[in-house]
């Protein structure tokens, strides 16, 4: 682990709604709410379903890959610790299940457009805390 | 069974601050003072009003508790709205107006924003923000981006949107951009958050706008040339990121069907459009929405240069908030009343002007518009 400070925004992964969230990337899982009672995928998290309006909500496996809903390439940092990444991308995913992430688009990102496919990585910010990204498949 | 609201309420008073930034002055103080100025237009003082709504700031404050003490006085009815845009408050006026909960309302807004240095697009600490999506205008160009890609819509296209504002702030000597703009110098400025320039989205500032708001029996006794609201319309989407089509926000086609369905017209009939742009996004999308141009053409329709001076449709005559100045959409209900009541000044009046329609919307929770006229209709 690099002895560099990690400067960028980190949540609170002990959330009582997000932690498990966070708890799974730290696991290298990409997880969402699934609804027990009536099937719906919920991200993010929720206290109640809002289809049923039931409280059966359990965390779940997503296909850790996707296709790119949309993006917007950051050529300004709005928070000091960004400024080294500029260009940076960030895309909001689909999977299968129709769960949307938002998430950084790694480098390189040659072809990255509206609908092109990414899979999940998982980038180790600190010990504690791992972020998903999305970085393009060929093809 | 809708109540029929047409010509039933009249915008009587208008009034602002300068714009730009106001060390030291709350937004509290910056609605009082625009307050101040909108009754001198409207020719009362405080004993002709029996009503205040006011809009929060964008930092959260300016409630109707908060102005009270020191406007003076108690009306018999307060409220304060949490996202005005002016045309919810408006709204909720028209609504008090026409149940008898008051006859003359002031409507307020202010901020300080920009001095006391908000820290507007500020990362949460979230996925999102850990991801580095901030500042409103990365959602903007994700819209933006989709609707390039669905559409083909090219950059010149929507550059049209920031030339033209840039083209109408020329025309008002308030506005805080007013240096001239080219289609080639918008298109060599770099890019902020891809596919927008910092010229596609609007700059915090301070000040404070009000508005005197009053029944349709009452307007006469007032000075100036009455406006009167004949329609109005809202949609929310209070879901959120949770509706998978946040983004593109087609809900606003609910509140363009019922505007037009309650009101009998039609776009044709609107003389001057205005729309409250935090981005130029919300222009683009909002002029295909209400039906001014086809879903996915409006990039061709903003090329073709109705919106610019001259054009056949006016946008935000005044500049609008990318380039006059930020105040929540409040300053585009004041101009669509200067350019009725035929007050716009000699360089952006729009001749014979009787029809204005203004859309706005709470980001991507809420939407509305509303449609005012020199007639009852």
């Amino acid at each position: 682990m690099s002895e560099k400070t990690y400067a960028k925004p980190v949540p609170n992964l002990d959330d009582p709604e997000m932690g498990p969230f966070w708890k799974a990337a730290h696991a290298k899982r990409l997880v969402a709410q699934q609804c027990a009672s009536c099937g719906s995928w919920i991200f993010p998290a929720l206290p109640i379903c809002p289809s049923c309006l039931e409280q059966a909500l359990e965390w779940r496996d997503v296909t850790p890959a996707g296709t790119v809903h949309s993006f917007a390439v950051y050529h300004r940092a709005f928070h000091p610790a960004y400024k080294e990444d500029l260009p940076y991308a960030v895309a909001i995913v689909e999977t299968p299940e129709g769960v949307r992430y938002t998430g950084r688009v790694t480098e390189p990102r040659d072809g990255l457009a509206v609908g092109a496919k990414v899979r999940t990585v998982f980038f180790e910010a600190t010990d504690e805390f791992t972020l998903p990204m999305w970085e393009l498949v060929e093809g | 069974m809708a109540v029929d609201i047409r010509g039933k309420v009249a915008i009587v008073g208008i009034g602002h601050t300068r714009h730009g930034e106001w060390p030291g002055s709350s937004p509290e103080l910056l609605s009082v003072l625009a307050i101040k100025e909108a009754l001198k237009d409207a020719g009362i003082d405080r004993n002709g009003v029996d009503g205040l709504i006011t809009c929060k700031s964008v930092q959260g404050t300016n409630k109707d508790i908060e102005v009270g003490p020191l406007l003076g006085f108690n009306p018999g009815y307060a409220q304060t709205l949490d996202y005005g845009t002016c045309n919810f408050s408006l709204h909720l006026a028209v609504q008090a107006i026409v149940t008898g909960l008051a006859e003359t309302i002031v409507l307020c807004y202010g901020a300080n924003a920009r001095t006391m240095r908000f820290p507007f697009g500020a990362a949460s600490p979230t996925l999102a923000g850990a991801s580095g999506l901030m500042h409103i205008g990365g959602p903007a160009a994700m819209a933006l981006q989709r609707h390039k890609a669905l559409y083909g819509t090219t950059d010149e296209e929507f550059g049209w949107i920031a030339v033209g504002s840039r083209e109408w702030a020329q025309r008002n000597p308030v506005a805080l951009f007013r240096e001239p703009m080219t289609m080639a110098q918008y298109l060599a400025e770099p890019y902020m958050i891809e596919p927008l320039r910092r010229q596609d989205v609007t700059m915090l500032s301070d000040g404070g706008v009000a508005l005197v708001v009053t029944s349709a029996e009452r307007a006469a006794d007032f000075p100036t040339k009455p406006v009167y609201v004949l329609g109005m319309a809202e949609q929310s989407q209070i879901r959120g990121e949770h509706d998978p089509g946040f983004l593109d926000r087609a809900w606003m086609s609910s509140a363009s069907e019922r505007i037009w369905d309650q009101t009998g017209m039609k776009p044709a009939d609107i003389d001057l459009l205005y729309i409250q742009d935090p981005t130029a996004v919300w222009i683009l999308q909002m002029i295909e929405r209400y039906g001014f141009a086809p879903v996915g053409e409006g990039g061709r329709w903003l090329a073709e240069g109705h919106s610019r001076p001259g054009g056949s449709l006016p946008i935000n005559t005044h500049g609008g908030q990318l380039c006059e100045s930020y105040m929540w959409g409040w300053m585009h209900l004041v101009e669509a009343v200067r350019q009725l009541r035929g007050e716009a000044g000699p360089e952006r009046q729009v001749n014979e002007a009787e029809i204005a329609m203004y859309c706005s919307t709470q980001a991507w929770l809420k939407g509305g518009a509303s449609i005012i006229a020199t007639h009852k209709g």
